[in-house]
């Protein structure tokens, strides 16, 4: 994506090319579903598989620039757009960057009508109104729209308007509740805060599909202010591997390793190194040997970059410590990873291959950094999330159509 | 205190010259041209110095005008819309007493003020594009623009009175006549580079894009789409380049240089100003605003403090003609 001069829609107002990659797990074609009722038009979804994904790419695009990128409007200048701009990838080069996980770029348009009509028309109407309200966007999680729309809601009007809603300023009350409705959603409720404060809270969801995040993991949580609490991590269905990861384990380690610092970099707010990142592991799934070694070198750089970056260390570090957390679970005590910082550059450390003790980064499973969440603000949280390597979970149920 | 009679004298403002209409939309035409500049030169740095990337504004605003401008459920419609028309309007307003070719279009006595005052707006229009769409992100982006206020907007106003104290005048016409034998950049580095840094911070980009952050969707702009996001994207470009602008007036000696035109010399500055910061901007990771308050409170405000002091000092030594 990076070579088209692409960029990621970090929101589905931004996009207008949805790209999914293989067949998706049931939790995830929802979870685009969704994605997709919420972008604006002119607007396409293209699923790519294994075969000429270039030439996909242009389909793609030129599809933008057709009168069927519009749904309801009639057609001017849409010729114009046919440079499609931006495509926005949700994981593309970011995350396995393959065939058979879904990665959600989002652009524009479609010619693909056919698929989209079953969902455009149900979707679209109660979907798109419900649109982006909330974390949804990134957030969709299977769950329930309802559920997170509400959320955004909530979270402003009783906070602001109506103090005296439900509960609200009765501080005994334990648990949540709900304050009225609004637009037919409920309104957030109250709940202690992790000061003991009565605060009003919002149930919000992230993922599965996210910019910068293990696609198919989902955090469910209530949010007060923008702090998380009652935090639940899961799996909701796992991803395959792609071809590129198919491969020795050791490369496929090191490809799983720059695609952690790109999404870690793209978190952090560092679009720069990310770029780089994604450039590196775009070089290093290549099939030619000189294109490998130069992506190891650029991967060596980028991992330098990061690990020395004082700003970055003063940004970011101290959070997320998972040393004498007082909720560690035991099974955890033998592996402390420090904090957000140290596990970065811990990455680097694998990545450059200076130190000989390193070996490797133990992946995780979402119960071993489950507790680091519970109380942070979102952007730690996202940080934190950002900063481990996920074991894959256990690929799923609905695996999709087995590959060649 | 020595008195450079600059304050006194009512200068020649760009409307009584022209008359008001004429130079409105001279104002306007400069606003888009710096900000179609800025935009092609951040973006170029963005992509890695790619050259064609710098067609990518323009297909970006293409695309944005002719694309479906969404909807949330239930947002607050009037706010939203009047927090998004504001963030250009105030660009455009800021640059109003920016005096691009040695004349400004108003002249205010005290146009440093003006200046403040517009990017002080924005603080409402910023948290109004947050809070409308009724959105999650986006209100925690808004959220995150206040808490960013707070820590640039003292720094800020300490900066630009810093040029103002040098110059013995609010004038933007005034401080650029003062800078005729030694710009100010020279004496007041720490008021310059404060400068930039918060004119990076009231647009909230680059390192200091946390309102509009990866990790929250995009934030404040999250929710927009077609013609909303084209007006506050433009706003933002304007604004930075606004704040170029601006900074050639108060620390480069504005037109001033040998052989070509005042306004040459003038925009050359200012897009040099605006490369400096592009790739400087582009190339630093974000610096989270709950850290950045503190250094801003515990480093900033003492070292512009301190560079006004100084400043005062040399004009009481009679330093400035």
């Amino acid at each position: 994506m990076d070579s088209r001069g692409w960029a990621r829609a970090l929101s589905p107002a931004e996009a207008g090319l949805l790209l999914t990659i293989g067949t998706l797990p049931a939790p995830l074609s929802e979870a685009a579903d969704l994605l997709w009722s919420q972008m604006p038009q002119p607007r396409h979804r293209q699923a790519i598989d294994e075969t000429g994904v270039g030439g996909q790419l242009d389909a793609a695009v030129a599809a933008l620039s057709t009168p069927s990128a519009y749904e309801h409007h009639v057609v001017g200048p849409a010729a114009q757009l046919s440079q499609g701009s931006e495509a926005s990838h949700r994981s593309d080069g970011g995350h396995h960057g393959g065939m058979h996980d879904h990665e959600e770029n989002e652009e524009d348009a479609d010619p693909a009508h056919e698929l989209n009509h079953d969902h455009q028309n149900p979707v679209q109407h109660t979907g798109h109104d419900m649109g982006g309200h909330g974390m949804d966007h990134d957030g969709h999680a299977t769950d329930e729209h309802d559920g997170h729309d509400a959320g955004g809601h909530e979270m402003d009007h009783s906070d602001h308007e109506m103090g005296g809603h439900g509960g609200h300023d009765m501080g005994g009350h334990a648990h949540m509740h709900h304050g009225g409705e609004v637009a037919g959603l409920a309104m957030a409720g109250t709940a202690p805060d992790r000061d003991g404060l009565q605060l009003d809270e919002l149930k919000v969801a992230l993922g599965p599909v996210l910019a910068g995040w293990p696609t198919g993991l989902v955090l469910k949580a209530s949010m007060q202010g923008d702090v998380l609490t009652n935090v639940s991590l899961s799996w909701i269905c796992g991803v395959e591997d792609d071809h590129h990861l198919r491969q020795d384990s050791r490369h496929r380690s090191t490809l799983l390793l720059v695609d952690a610092l790109a999404q870690f970099a793209l978190v952090a707010g560092w679009p720069h190194a990310a770029r780089q990142a994604r450039h590196a592991r775009a070089a290093l799934s290549s099939d030619d040997p000189d294109e490998r070694r130069r992506g190891r070198r650029r991967a060596r750089a980028v991992a330098q970059t990061i690990r020395r970056s004082p700003l970055l260390a003063w940004s970011v570090g101290g959070l997320g410590d998972d040393r004498g957390h007082a909720e560690e679970p035991d099974t955890r005590q033998a592996c402390r990873t420090g904090d957000v910082l140290e596990r970065v550059r811990a990455l680097c450390t694998v990545v450059i291959g200076d130190d000989p003790s390193m070996e490797t980064v133990p992946g995780v499973g979402p119960e071993d950094v489950e507790f680091l969440l519970e109380g942070a603000e979102l952007a730690a949280a996202r940080l934190i999330v950002a900063s481990f390597m996920f074991e894959t979970a256990p690929t799923v149920v609905h695996s999709g159509a087995g590959h060649a | 205190m020595p008195d450079p009679g600059v304050s006194g004298a009512e200068p020649l403002s760009l409307a009584a010259a022209w008359g008001l209409v004429p130079a409105v939309l001279a104002v306007v035409a400069a606003a888009l041209v710096l900000g179609t500049v800025f935009a092609i030169v951040d973006n170029v740095a963005i992509n890695g110095a790619r050259v064609r990337s710098a067609a990518e504004p323009f297909r970006t605003s293409l695309r944005w005008l002719i694309q479906q401008r969404r909807t949330t459920l239930s947002p607050d419609r009037l706010l939203w819309r009047a927090g998004i028309v504001a963030v250009p309007v105030l660009a455009v307003l800021s640059l109003a007493v920016v005096p691009i070719g040695g004349r400004t279009l108003l002249t205010t006595s005290a146009d440093l003020v003006w200046f403040n005052a517009m990017e002080a707006l924005l603080w409402a229009a910023v948290w109004l594009v947050g809070w409308g769409p009724n959105a999650v992100h986006a209100l925690v982006g808004g959220y995150r623009f206040l808490a960013q206020g707070l820590a640039y907007e003292l720094p800020l106003m300490f900066a630009l009175i810093t040029a103002g104290l040098g110059a013995d005048s609010l004038r933007t016409t005034g401080i650029v006549a003062a800078q005729e034998n030694l710009w100010f950049v020279v004496t007041m580095p720490v008021a310059f580079v404060v400068f930039l840094a918060s004119a990076a911070a009231f647009t909230f980009w680059g390192p200091f894009a946390a309102p509009a952050g990866a990790d929250i969707a995009s934030g404040v702009i999250s929710e927009l789409s077609g013609v909303d996001r084209l007006v506050v994207q433009a706003g933002r470009a304007v604004f930075l380049g606004a704040a170029a602008a601006m900074a050639v007036a108060l620390f480069l000696g504005g037109g001033a240089g040998p052989w070509l035109g005042e306004p040459v010399w003038y925009l050359l500055k200012t897009f040099a100003v605006m490369a400096a910061v592009a790739a400087v901007g582009r190339r630093v990771p974000l610096l989270r605003p709950d850290r950045f308050v503190e250094f801003a409170w515990m480093v900033l405000v003492p070292a512009t403090l301190l560079q006004t002091l100084m400043v005062g000092l040399l004009v009481i030594w009679g330093f400035y003609p």
